[in-house]
């Protein structure tokens, strides 16, 4: 079952068109990155499918239920989100946050509640201090429990890892992997923290101008950005054609500099191809693929790989 | 709903700014009391209860206030966007209309802390009081304030809500609560009908007896002015509050809730 899915989700603010005509799936179980540059219509897709913007057309449908929009009969919600600032009371304590929205959503136990939710992000249930005393990444954690308030079936994180240091860092993945693992959770997140995106998610979503760019597995990704081989011919469109036809099995990209990066062929199935075709040679070099590279370009970050064009 | 203004009292409980506010109103109520016994200063008697050192003219500038307080928490970036990213959509507009009633069982709460607080001043003040009201009209009186604050309350939340910005709406809550909103709006209308050639202040005449602020201030002269129709109108302020408080409170409310709700809250 798709948990979420978009059909022509369209969001213009005045005359900016933040988000155009977006297809996106996310499926039961998934923890899906959602990557995109700065303004890049992650976040406006995000709070659409919280529900806290409205489109300007297509839909959101969620949990395959066009109708509740995702809600359970009490008319709570079944997403929790952390979009853009961890939304919390500073005056009060972490506990008393937590209990407030707990009372909000009509739960018995709040108190009890609130204290799981902060041993479960690392937060001290017992600490007395004001939240507007914490620092970045604990707003962070707490901004995360807010979210969990309820045990909601989808978790919307936009830059969860923004402020947190190595080790929290590292604890906030691991609750998230424990969140979808034990208990089912499916998780959105945005994050320009790509390796730690990387080690979390199971499918991405790559989103440019408000238009989705790519949508790819975990093993996909590592596909494509496995060792492929460089390597510059003498005549570049002839010498491409000719590789088509004796690696079939292989994807070319062409390089602003007019080299091609042969991906799913081996150095020496490539040397042989362009030995026997009696292409002539300038470079030709084994290359390993950065996932962050990769991204960026997706992002449409280095326009002239994008228009160089590929197979 | 009732989960909602649980939440709600339970943030306005262990916030600080309540309990400072608690304690401005009973330091400004029985400080004077305090005075007036040590130094046998102040009135020898007072004729009646409501007419004597219970100040309620100026709580629904405090009420609106309060609203204010409790309203500019941002749908748009605050814990209040936490909450509404886990209700559904319909449950979202019963949030809109409930910060509206919250802030109304909060200046009724306020009213009712003044009135104690008052009364354990006349206490203190050792100052006699002639022939205190029936208690109906003391309650007709409680009952009245809270209706005159009501609009201002509903306003200000309306306000917050439309605005989301703290300043803009505390500014309003107590202009508006003051009366100078209404006050210089029909000042405006009437000088502009003295520029077309008409009376200045004809309007003023007719329409201001009809003002909340007007009537608010009838009805914080005491149970006695309240409910006498000895006035330019001939019709006590007590009806002229349940003619004019309740719709335009009615109306704040239906606004915000169908308005406000429908706007993207982030």
């Amino acid at each position: 079952m798709n948990v979420i899915e978009t059909h022509g989700l369209t969001k213009r603010y005045r005359r900016k068109l933040a988000v155009d005509n977006l297809d996106m799936t996310v499926a039961s179980g998934d923890i899906y990155g959602f990557v995109g540059k700065n303004g890049s219509g992650k976040s406006t897709t995000m709070k659409m499918v919280a529900g806290l913007a409205r489109p300007t057309a297509g839909e959101v449908v969620l949990f395959g239920d066009p109708g509740r929009g995702g809600a359970t009969p009490q008319g709570f919600s079944r997403i929790g989100a952390l979009i853009e600032s961890p939304g919390v009371l500073a005056s009060l304590t972490a506990r008393d946050n937590l209990v407030a929205k707990a009372l909000a959503l009509g739960m018995t136990h709040a108190g009890d509640v609130a204290d799981d939710l902060l041993a479960l992000v690392g937060l001290d249930p017992t600490d007395r201090r004001r939240v507007k005393s914490y620092s970045l990444g604990m707003k962070q954690r707490l901004g995360l429990a807010l979210a969990l308030v309820g045990c909601p079936d989808l978790l919307l994180l936009d830059e969860p890892f923004n402020g947190l240091d190595p080790e929290a860092t590292r604890a906030m993945r691991l609750a998230l992997v424990r969140l979808n693992h034990e208990h089912g959770v499916t998780i959105m997140i945005s994050s320009h923290v790509l390796d730690q995106l990387d080690r979390v998610a199971t499918r991405f979503g790559v989103i440019a101008d408000g238009h989705l760019t790519a949508e790819f597995t975990d093993e996909e990704l590592h596909e494509r950005c496995g060792s492929s081989v460089r390597v510059r011919l003498a005549a570049p469109e002839r010498g491409l054609a000719l590789l088509e036809q004796a690696l079939p099995q292989a994807t070319f990209r062409a390089e602003p500099d007019g080299a091609l990066v042969v991906t799913g062929a081996s150095l020496d199935e490539v040397s042989s191809a362009c030995f026997s075709a009696g292409i002539e040679v300038r470079e030709l070099a084994q290359q390993e693929r950065d996932i962050e590279e990769y991204f960026v370009e997706l992002m449409g970050g280095a326009d002239g790989e994008r228009d160089g064009g590929a197979r | 709903m009732i989960a909602l203004l649980r939440s709600d009292a339970y943030r306005v409980l262990h916030s600080r700014w309540i309990w400072a506010t608690a304690g401005i109103v009973a330091f400004l109520l029985l400080a004077p009391a305090l005075v007036m016994r040590w130094t046998s200063m102040g009135p020898v008697f007072y004729d009646d209860l409501t007419g004597s050192a219970l100040p309620m003219t100026g709580v629904q500038i405090l009420a609106a206030a309060m609203a204010s307080i409790v309203c500019c928490d941002r749908t748009d970036i605050g814990f209040a966007r936490s909450v509404l990213s886990s209700l559904g959509e319909r449950a979202r507009m019963v949030w809109f209309a409930e910060k509206c009633v919250f802030s109304l069982l909060l200046a009724a709460a306020l009213i009712a802390f003044t009135f104690v607080v008052g009364l354990l001043g006349l206490l203190v003040s050792g100052v006699p009081v002639a022939s205190p009201e029936p208690a109906w009209q003391v309650a007709a009186w409680l009952g009245c304030s809270w209706l005159c604050a009501a609009p201002y309350v509903a306003l200000t939340v309306l306000v917050a809500h439309i605005t989301r910005n703290e300043s803009v709406t505390t500014v309003f809550a107590v202009l508006s609560a003051g009366g100078l909103l209404e006050g210089g709006l029909l000042i405006g209308i009437d000088f502009l009908q003295a520029l077309l050639g008409g009376e200045f202040l004809t309007v003023t005449a007719a329409v201001g007896p009809w003002l909340p602020a007007e009537i608010a201030s009838a009805v914080g002269a005491g149970a006695q002015t309240m409910l006498s129709a000895e006035n330019a109108v001939q019709l006590a302020p007590a009806l002229r509050a349940l003619v004019v408080c309740p719709p335009v409170a009615v109306a704040a409310v239906a606004a915000d809730a169908l308005l406000a709700s429908r706007r993207d809250v982030a």
